[in-house]
C-alpha cells in the first residue's frame, strides 16, 4: 500500500507534467481519475492508527524525510482533494486550456502531499508548493480586471503565513528533536514553556490560509478573481490546508498552547462568523458573496476546534469537509451562471427558476446545504459547533449563541441571493440562456450526492474521524 | 413494528426526494398521493402498536445523535392527522394545480414537508427532531414561493423561513444546552437536568416554538405566507408547521420548570386575543383564516401553559380537521368567485355549491365551538384545564380564552355572512372530484373528531357544565354582536365595530410592517458597520495600507541612494560608525 | 623553532588555480580553454580532498593557518566552478581577462581554507583586486563603476584592517582560534574591532551599511562580471564573515558579534527589499535583492548570543553557510541565463517580457533561479536555503525569524513581478547563447534541489 500512497501524491504531478508537455487535457483527466482511485483504495487493509506509512530519507541534516502516512483524519481530506481535482479537470477539459489543467493538477498534488505528509519539513515544503501554481491559476486565467491584484495579494498573504508557520514548525522540531508529525503528536507535543509561542506561530500561519478573521482579506479578492475551477480548489482544498493544519498540526504539536490561546481564537472565529455574514448580507456580487461566506463557515470550524472538546474537534473536521463539498458546488454553479449571463451582479439577475430550472434547482439545493439545513452535510458540523461551545459553559455559551446567530445570518444572505437570482421576473441577462448541460450535471451531481449522503448518514465519517491521530 | 415507524417518515421522504428528479406529471401524481397515503397506513398501525426504534447516526464522542422514533398513542394520533391532511392536500392539489407547469416539484415538496412533520412527531431525539423541524421551514420557503408570477411570493417565502429560523437560533442553542447538560438528546432521558439549565434552555426552545407556531411576537410571517397556493396554506396551518411548535412544547413539558409556565401563558394570552382582533379586521378570506390559526394555536399554547399537554394535542387534532377543511373550501370559494380572495369582492350564493357552503359552515361552527363538533370539545377541554389548574397562568389563559372565544365567534360569523349572504354569481358549479373527495373526508373528520374525547388516547379534563355554559354564552355573544351589526346595515362590513382601529388590526397592528422596517434598519446599520470594519479598516487600511506604505518606503529608499560615489561614502561611513557605536555601547552596557 | 612542514597536497587546488592564472596570461586565444581546464582540475582536486581526510598546513603550534577541511574544499570547488561558469558566459575575451578571473578564484580558494585574520584579509583582497579592472567597461559609465568599486573597496578594506588591528590589540592573536582571548581583553576594544571587521567584510557581501555600491556597480559592469560579483565574490564575503565569526569571535566576543550581525542582517533585509521593490531594471533588482539575501544569511549569525552554550551552537554558522551556497548557486543561475539572453546589459524588467516563449531554455533556468530566490517550490534549492535559516532561527531568535519572514514577503512581491513578466509579458528580443553553460547552471540547481545533501553535508560545520 505504500506505493499507492506515493501514487496518490505522484500521479497528479506526473499528470501535470505530461499535460503541460503534450498540451492535452485528456491526460490530466486520466491522471486525476487514477489519483482518485489511488486515494479511494487506501482504506483497504489498514492498520490501527496510521493506516499506511512510507518513509525515505531525503535531507537528514535539515530533518527532511519523504514520509507519507494516512489516517482517518487525512484520508477524507485527500479523497475530497482528489475528487475536486478530478471534477475541476473534467470541467476544464471541455473548454479550458491544458496549461490550466496542468496547474490544477499541480495544486492537487501538492495539497494531497500536505494532507499526507508525516514529516513537518515535508509538510512545510508541500504547503509552499501549493502557492505558485495557484497564483498562476488566478493570475493567468482569472477575471480580467482584478486578477493581478488578487493573485499578488493571495501570494503575499500566503507566503507570510506559511513562513511564520514554518518558524513554528521548526521551533517544535528543535524542541522535540524529531520532525515526524505522528511522533511529535504521540509524544504529547512540545514542552510546556515553548508551547504557546509555537502555537501562536503555527496558528497565525494556518489562520491566514483557513482564513480566520482578520487575516482573511486576501480571500474575497482571490476567490472572486479566480476562474471557476480556481475558486473551487481555493474553497474546497486550499482553505482545508489551513484548517487541517490548525486542527492536526497546531493542535497536535502544541496542545498546551492551543488550550491557552483557545479563547482568543474562538473570539476571533465568532467575530469572523458575524462580520462575514453581515458583509455577505450587503454583497452585490454573487461570487464575492460565496467567497465571503467561506470566512463565516471557516469561522465555525475554527470555533469548534477552539473549544478543544472531543465533540468540538469532530464537529470541526466534519464542518471542514462539508464546506469542502458545498462551497465548490456553489462556485461551480456561480461560474455556470456567470458564463451564461456575463454578469454576477445580483441586481442584474432574476428569474433563473423559469429560465434554467435545473441550474436554479441546483443553486437552491446548494444554498440550502450551505445555510446548514439539517439533513444535508452543512448541518452537523455547524450545529455541533454550537453544542461544543455550549458544552464548555460560561462565556462559551455566548459564543454558542453568536454561532447560532451566524447560522441565521447565513440563511438570510443566501435567501437574499436566491431571491435575486432565482425568483422574480426574468432579467434581461437571464432571458434565453441555455439550461444545464449533461456534462455540467455530471460535474455537479457527485458533489450534490455527497452533500446529501453526508447529511443523512454522518455516522460513518464521524467514526472515521474519531480514529484519527490527533 | 419498527419498520412501520421507519416507513412513516421514509416513505414520503423518499417520494419527495425522488419527485425532485422526475419530470413526468403522471408519475408525480402517483407518488404525491401514494406516499402520504402509505404514511397514513403506517401511522395508523404505529398509533395502535406504539413502536420505538433507535439507531445511532452521529457519534460526537461525548454525545450521540440517535435516529430514534417513538410513537406513543398521542403522537400516533397527531401522526395520523398529519398524514391524513397531507394525503387530502395532495389529492386536492391534483385538481387544484391541474394547469400548473411546476406541479411536479410542488408535489415533491409537499411530500418532503409531510415527511418532515412526521419526523418531528415521531422523533425521540432532539437533534433528529431538528432535522424535520428545519426541513419543514425550508419546504415552507419553497412552497410559499411556488407562484413564479406573484411578486409578493419570494419575499413572503423568505420571510417565513427567516422568521422561523430566527426563532431557531434560540431553539438550537436551547437544544444544545439541554443536550450538553443531560449528556443525551433523547427526549425520554432528559429528565434530570439542573433547574437553571432547564429554565434557560426551555425559554430558548420556547422562542423557537413561538417562531414556528407564529405566536406573539414572531407572528409576522404567517399572514404574508398566504402568497403560497391554498393547499399549501392548508398544510402549513392545519397539521404541520404551525402546529409543530405547540407539539414540541407538549413533548418537552416534563422538562419545563413550572415557575416558567406563566411566560407561555402571557404569550398565549396576547396571541389569542390579538390575533382574534386581527382576524376580525382582516380584509381577505385567507387573511381571516390565517389570523384565526394564530389565535387557535394560541389556545394550544394556553393548554401548555397549564401543563396540559394532551389537551393541547386534542385541540391540535380538532384544529387540524376544521382548519384543513376551511382552507380547502376557501380555495374552492375563491376559485368559484374568481377573485383574489379579498372579502370586499369574494361572494357566492350557498346554492352555487352546497358542498362548499356546508364545508365552510361546519368548519366555522367547529372553530367557534358549537356542539357537537370537534372544536367544541377541544376548546372546552382547554378552558377546563386552565380552570382546574388553579395557577396564575391558568387564570390568565382562562380569561384570555373566554375573550378569544367571543372574538372567534365574531370573526367566524363575519366571514360566513360576508361570503355567502351577499349574493354572487348565479350559476351552479361543482368542485372537481378530487377536491370534493378531500372536502367530504374533512367534513366527516371535523364532525366526528370530538369522539377522540371519549375514546381516544388523550388524557383530557372532564367536561364542566358551567364552563360549557360560559363558552356557549361567549360564542353566542360574539355571534350576536356581528349579526346585530350585519342586520342593521347589510351594505357594510361588520368590522366597523372596531371603529377607526380596524385598519390597524387589519394590518396586524403593524407588526409585520414594524418587523420588516426594524429588520431592514438593523440589517443596514449592522452591514454598514461590518463593511466599515472589514473592508475599510481591515482590508483597505491595514492590509492595503501596509502594502502602500511598503511601496512608499521603497521609493524613499531608492531616492535616498541616488547620488553616486559621494552619497555612497556618506552612507557607508555613517552606517559603519553607527554600527561601531552600537556594538561598543551595548557591549559596555552589558 | 624548526621550519614548518608544508602539506602540499592540501594546497593542490590553490596551486592549480595559481598555475592556471599564470598559464592563461600567456595562452593568448586559448586562455579561456586553459582557464576552464585549469580551474576544473583545481575544483576536482578540491573534491578529491573533500572525499579524503582533513588536511591542514602552515601551523604555528597547534593552530593551522590553512585548513583543507570539507567545508573549505567544497567551497573551493564551488569557487572554481563559478569562475568557470562566468568564463563560459563571457564570450571571447582577452588573455588578461582570464588571468584576472583565475587570480580572483585563487583568492577565493585561499579564503575558503584560511584560518587567520591575515590570510583571510589577504585572500579577500586577492579575490577583489582583479575585479577593479574587470568591472570597468569602456566608456564613462564603465569608468564610474570601476572608480566607485575601487574607492568603496579600499574604504572597506581599510575598515576591516582597522578592525583586525583592534582585535589583535585586544587578543594578542591574529589566528581565529586565538580570538577566544578577547573575552579577557578590553570589551570596548573588542566590540569596536568586531564592528569594524565585520562591517568591512560586509562590503564584499554587500550587506548594509556598505551595500550601496552593489546596485551601482552591478548595473554598470559587464554582465558576466556582474554575475561573478553576485555569486563568487559574494560567496567570498560570506565565507570571510562566517569564518571570522564561527572560528573566532563566537567564543571570545559572541555577544558583540551577535549584535553587530543582527544589526547588519536587519538593516540589509530592510534596505535590500525596499530598494528592490522600487527597481525597474533586472540587474538592479537582483543586486538590491542580493543585499536582502545577505541579510538572510547573516540572520542566523545574529542569533549567536542566544545560542551560546548550546551543544549545536555551530548550527548558526552551518545555516548561514548553507544559505550562502544555495543563494550563490541561484544567483549564478539567474545571471548566467540573463547573460545568455541579453546582449549588453540586463536592461529593464519589461525587456524580458515573454522570454518564456522566445528562449524557453534560458527562461526556464532564469525562472527556477528567481523562484528559488523567492524561496518557493518547485525551485527547492531556495526552499532548502530558507528552511536552513528558519530552522536555526526558530530555536534561537524568533524575532529575527519574523524579520526574515517579513523580508521574504516583500521579496515575493518583486520576484513574482519578474517571473510574471518572463512568463506572460511580451516583447523580449533575445539571443540564444551559452547553451551549455546555462544548462550546466540549470543542472546544478536541479541537482541541489533534488539532493540537498550535496550542499548540506559540506556546509555542516563543527567546532
Amino acid at each position: 500500500m505504500g506505493l499507492i500512497l506515493i501514487a496518490a501524491v505522484a500521479l497528479p504531478f506526473a499528470g501535470a507534467a505530461l499535460t503541460w508537455w503534450l498540451r492535452r487535457s485528456g491526460i490530466g483527466v486520466a491522471a486525476a481519475a487514477l489519483a482518485l482511485v489511488a486515494v479511494a483504495v487506501l482504506p483497504a487493509g489498514r492498520d490501527e492508527r496510521w493506516w499506511h506509512a512510507v518513509e525515505f530519507a531525503w535531507a537528514p541534516l535539515i530533518r527532511l524525510d519523504f514520509a507519507l502516512a494516512v489516517d482517518g483524519v487525512s484520508w477524507p481530506l485527500a479523497l475530497l482533494t482528489a475528487l475536486l481535482g478530478l471534477l475541476c479537470c473534467l470541467h476544464n477539459a471541455r473548454t479550458g486550456s491544458p496549461v490550466l489543467t496542468a496547474l490544477l493538477l499541480a495544486v492537487q498534488g501538492a495539497s494531497t502531499a500536505v494532507f499526507l505528509a508525516d514529516n513537518l519539513v515535508l509538510f512545510f515544503i508541500a504547503f509552499e508548493a501549493v502557492l505558485l501554481p495557484m497564483w498562476a491559476v488566478i493570475h493567468r486565467y482569472g477575471d480580467e480586471a482584478t486578477r493581478r491584484h488578487a493573485a499578488g495579494k493571495f501570494a503575499l498573504f500566503t507566503v507570510a503565513g506559511s513562513l511564520l508557520m514554518a518558524t513554528g514548525l521548526f521551533a517544535a522540531v528543535a524542541d522535540t528533536g524529531t520532525a515526524g508529525l505522528g511522533d511529535v503528536i504521540a509524544a504529547g507535543g512540545v514542552s510546556e514553556p515553548v508551547s504557546l509561542a509555537v502555537f501562536v506561530l503555527l496558528a497565525i500561519g494556518f489562520a491566514v490560509k483557513a482564513p480566520l478573521w482578520p487575516l482573511h482579506s486576501w480571500l474575497p479578492d482571490a476567490h472572486t478573481a479566480a476562474p471557476t475551477v480556481g475558486s473551487v480548489l481555493l474553497a474546497g482544498v486550499l482553505l482545508k490546508l489551513g484548517t487541517y493544519g490548525l486542527i492536526r498540526v497546531a493542535g497536535g504539536i502544541a496542545p498546551d498552547g492551543a488550550a491557552e490561546a483557545a479563547p482568543v481564537i474562538a473570539a476571533l472565529a465568532a467575530v469572523g462568523i458575524i462580520v462575514a455574514g453581515l458583509v455577505c448580507l450587503a454583497q452585490p456580487e454573487i461570487k464575492r458573496l460565496i467567497a465571503y461566506s467561506s470566512v463565516a463557515h471557516m469561522g465555525f470550524v475554527v470555533l469548534a476546534f477552539a473549544t478543544g472538546t472531543e465533540a468540538g474537534v469532530r464537529a470541526a473536521l466534519f464542518a471542514n469537509l462539508a464546506h469542502g463539498l458545498i462551497t465548490p458546488l456553489l462556485f461551480f454553479l456561480a461560474g455556470a451562471l456567470k458564463t451564461r449571463t456575463r454578469t454576477g451582479q445580483l441586481a442584474e439577475l432574476g428569474g433563473l427558476r423559469t429560465a434554467a430550472p435545473a441550474l436554479a434547482g441546483m443553486l437552491g439545493f446548494a444554498a440550502l446545504a450551505s445555510l446548514g439545513l439539517p439533513g444535508l452535510a452543512g448541518f452537523w458540523g455547524e450545529a455541533f459547533t454550537v453544542y461544543a461551545a455550549a458544552d464548555r459553559g460560561g462565556a462559551w455559551i455566548a459564543l454558542a449563541a453568536i454561532a447560532a446567530l451566524g447560522a441565521f445570518l447565513t440563511a438570510a444572505y443566501l435567501l437574499r441571493m436566491l431571491k435575486h437570482v432565482s425568483h422574480g421576473p426574468q432579467a434581461a441577462a437571464v432571458e434565453g440562456i441555455p439550461g444545464a448541460t449533461a456534462g455540467e450535471l455530471a460535474v455537479w451531481s457527485p458533489l450534490a450526492a455527497a452533500v446529501l449522503a453526508l447529511g443523512l448518514a454522518p455516522g460513518p465519517l464521524l467514526d472515521l474521524l474519531a480514529t484519527g491521530v490527533l | 413494528m419498527g419498520a412501520f415507524a421507519w416507513a412513516l417518515v421514509a416513505l414520503p421522504a423518499a417520494a419527495g426526494l425522488a419527485g425532485l428528479a422526475v419530470r413526468r406529471r403522471e408519475l408525480a401524481v402517483w407518488a404525491a398521493v401514494g406516499a402520504p397515503a402509505g404514511a397514513l397506513v403506517c401511522a395508523v398501525v404505529a398509533a395502535f402498536t406504539g413502536p420505538a426504534v433507535s439507531y445511532t447516526i452521529a457519534d460526537f464522542g461525548s454525545v450521540r445523535v440517535e435516529a430514534a422514533l417513538e410513537v406513543p398513542p398521542a403522537a400516533g394520533a397527531v401522526a395520523v392527522a398529519t398524514a391524513l391532511v397531507s394525503t387530502l392536500v395532495q389529492l386536492y392539489s391534483v385538481a387544484y394545480l391541474r394547469d400548473d407547469p411546476r406541479y411536479v416539484p410542488f408535489a415533491a415538496q409537499v411530500n418532503l414537508f409531510c415527511a418532515a412533520m412526521l419526523l418531528v412527531v415521531a422523533a425521540d431525539d432532539l437533534v433528529f427532531l431538528l432535522i424535520g423541524w428545519e426541513v419543514m421551514g425550508a419546504c415552507s420557503y419553497l412552497l410559499i414561493a411556488h407562484y413564479a408570477k406573484l411578486p409578493s411570493a419570494p419575499g413572503a417565502a423568505a420571510k417565513a423561513f427567516l422568521v422561523t429560523r430566527f426563532g431557531d437560533v434560540g431553539f438550537v442553542v436551547g437544544v444544545m444546552l439541554l443536550g450538553a447538560a443531560a449528556g443525551t438528546f433523547r427526549i425520554g432521558e432528559l429528565g434530570e437536568v439542573g433547574p437553571g439549565v432547564a429554565a434557560a434552555s426551555m425559554l430558548l426552545i420556547l422562542f423557537g416554538c413561538i417562531g414556528k407556531s407564529a405566536q406573539f411576537p414572531l407572528q409576522v410571517w404567517l399572514p404574508p405566507a398566504m402568497a403560497g397556493p391554498t393547499p399549501v396554506s392548508a398544510l402549513i396551518h392545519a397539521a404541520t408547521m404551525v402546529a409543530a411548535g405547540a407539539y414540541v412544547l407538549t413533548r418537552l413539558l416534563p422538562v419545563w420548570p413550572s415557575e416558567l409556565l406563566p411566560v407561555v401563558a402571557v404569550v398565549a394570552a396576547v396571541t389569542m386575543v390579538g390575533a382574534g382582533l386581527c382576524a376580525f379586521a382582516a380584509a381577505d378570506v385567507k387573511g381571516v383564516l390565517a389570523w384565526s390559526t394564530v389565535s387557535q394555536v394560541g389556545f394550544m399554547f394556553a393548554a401548555v401553559a397549564v401543563a396540559a399537554g394532551d389537551t393541547a394535542l386534542f385541540h391540535l387534532l380538532s384544529h387540524a380537521a376544521f382548519k384543513a377543511l376551511l382552507f380547502l373550501a376557501a380555495g374552492v370559494v375563491i376559485a368559484l368567485a374568481a377573485t383574489d380572495g379579498a372579502l370586499s369582492t369574494t361572494r357566492i350564493r350557498p346554492s352555487a355549491s352546497p358542498l362548499v357552503f356546508w364545508s365552510m359552515t361546519v368548519g366555522l361552527a367547529s372553530m367557534v365551538g358549537l356542539p357537537p363538533l370537534g372544536g367544541f370539545f377541544s376548546k372546552e377541554a382547554v378552558l377546563g384545564a386552565a380552570y382546574e389548574a388553579g395557577t396564575s397562568a391558568g387564570v390568565v389563559v382562562f380569561w384570555a380564552g373566554v375573550v378569544a372565544s367571543i372574538l372567534t365567534a365574531a370573526y367566524a360569523g363575519r366571514l360566513w355572512l360576508l361570503l355567502f349572504w351577499r349574493g354572487g354569481p348565479k350559476e351552479r358549479r361543482t368542485a372537481p372530484r378530487p377536491e370534493a373527495a378531500a372536502l367530504w373526508t374533512l367534513l366527516a373528520g371535523t364532525a366526528t373528531i370530538g369522539a377522540v374525547y371519549f375514546t381516544g388516547p388523550l388524557h383530557v379534563p372532564e367536561l364542566h357544565l358551567d364552563l360549557m355554559a360560559l363558552m356557549l354564552m361567549a360564542t353566542v355573544a360574539g355571534l350576536y354582536v356581528v349579526g346585530d351589526s350585519w342586520w342593521r346595515d347589510r351594505a357594510r362590513d361588520p368590522d366597523r365595530l372596531l371603529g377607526s382601529t380596524k385598519h390597524a388590526f387589519a394590518a396586524g397592528l403593524g407588526g409585520d410592517a414594524f418587523a420588516t422596517a426594524a429588520a431592514r434598519r438593523t440589517a443596514q446599520a449592522a452591514t454598514g458597520a461590518a463593511r466599515l470594519l472589514d473592508e475599510r479598516l481591515v482590508d483597505r487600511a491595514a492590509v492595503e495600507g501596509t502594502a502602500r506604505a511598503a511601496v512608499l518606503a521603497a521609493r524613499r529608499t531608492a531616492t535616498g541612494h541616488r547620488g553616486g560615489l559621494v552619497t555612497y561614502l556618506r552612507l557607508s561611513i555613517a552606517g559603519t560608525l553607527l554600527l561601531a557605536v552600537v556594538a561598543i555601547g551595548v557591549n559596555l552596557w552589558a | 623553532m624548526a621550519a614548518q612542514t608544508i602539506d602540499h597536497a592540501a594546497l593542490l587546488p590553490l596551486y592549480l588555480a595559481a598555475a592556471t592564472a599564470a598559464v592563461a596570461l600567456f595562452a593568448g586565444r586559448a586562455a579561456r580553454a586553459v582557464l576552464t581546464a585549469g580551474l576544473s582540475a583545481s575544483g576536482a582536486a578540491a573534491l578529491w580532498l573533500l572525499a579524503g581526510p582533513t588536511r591542514a598546513t602552515f601551523a604555528v603550534g597547534e593552530r593551522h593557518s590553512f585548513v583543507a577541511d570539507d567545508a573549505a574544499m567544497g567551497l573551493a570547488a564551488l569557487f572554481a566552478g563559478l569562475t568557470v561558469l562566468v568564463a563560459a558566459v563571457s564570450g571571447r575575451r582577452s588573455a588578461e581577462y582570464c588571468f584576472l578571473l583565475a587570480v580572483s578564484a585563487a583568492g577565493g580558494i585561499t579564503l575558503a581554507a584560511g584560518r587567520d585574520l591575515i590570510t583571510l584579509l589577504v585572500a579577500v583582497e586577492t579575490l577583489t583586486v582583479p575585479l577593479y579592472v574587470l568591472v570597468a567597461k569602456p566608456g564613462r559609465t564603465g569608468a564610474e563603476a570601476g572608480v566607485t568599486f575601487l574607492i568603496a573597496s579600499i574604504a572597506s578594506s581599510a575598515t576591516a584592517l582597522m578592525g583586525a588591528a583592534l582585535l589583535y590589540a585586544a587578543s594578542g592573536s591574529v589566528h581565529l582560534a586565538g580570538l577566544g582571548a578577547l573575552a579577557d581583553g578590553h570589551p570596548g576594544l573588542a566590540a569596536a574591532g568586531t564592528a569594524l571587521l565585520l562591517g568591512g567584510l560586509g562590503f564584499k557581501l554587500a550587506a548594509a551599511p556598505l551595500h550601496a555600491w552593489a546596485p551601482l556597480v552591478l548595473e554598470r559592469a559587464p554582465l558576466p562580471i556582474a554575475a561573478y560579483l553576485a555569486s563568487a565574490s559574494k560567496l567570498g564575503g560570506a565565507v570571510a564573515v562566517i569564518w571570522v565569526v564561527h572560528f573566532g569571535l563566537a567564543e571570545g566576543a559572541g555577544a558583540a558579534a551577535g549584535i553587530v550581525l543582527a544589526v547588519l542582517a536587519v538593516a540589509s533585509i530592510a534596505v535590500g527589499n525596499l530598494g528592490a521593490l522600487a527597481q525597474r531594471r533586472t540587474v538592479g533588482l537582483l543586486a538590491w535583492s542580493g543585499i536582502a539575501h545577505a541579510g538572510y544569511l547573516l540572520a542566523p549569525l545574529g542569533a549567536l548570543s542566544a545560542a551560546a552554550g548550546r551543544d549545536d551552537a555551530a548550527g548558526a554558522a552551518s545555516a548561514a553557510l548553507a544559505y550562502a551556497v544555495f543563494f550563490v548557486l541561484l544567483e549564478a543561475g539567474a545571471f548566467a541565463s540573463l547573460t545568455a539572453v541579453r546582449e549588453r546589459d540586463g536592461g529593464a524588467i519589461a525587456d524580458l517580457g515573454g522570454l518564456w516563449r522566445t528562449a524557453p531554455g534560458a527562461a526556464t533556468v532564469f525562472l527556477i533561479a528567481v523562484i528559488g530566490l523567492a524561496g518557493l517550490p518547485p525551485a527547492l534549492a531556495g526552499t532548502f536555503a530558507k528552511v536552513a535559516v528558519l530552522e536555526w532561527l526558530a530555536s534561537a531568535a524568533v524575532w529575527l525569524a519574523v524579520v526574515v519572514v517579513a523580508g521574504a514577503v516583500v521579496g515575493l512581491a518583486y520576484y513574482l513581478r519578474l517571473a510574471r513578466t518572463v512568463l506572460l509579458g511580451r516583447g523580449a528580443v533575445s539571443r540564444r547563447r551559452f547553451g551549455l553553460a546555462v544548462l550546466a547552471a540549470g543542472a546544478a540547481l536541479a541537482a541541489v534541489s533534488l539532493a540537498p545533501q550535496l550542499v548540506l553535508e559540506f556546509t555542516s560545520l563543527s567546532r
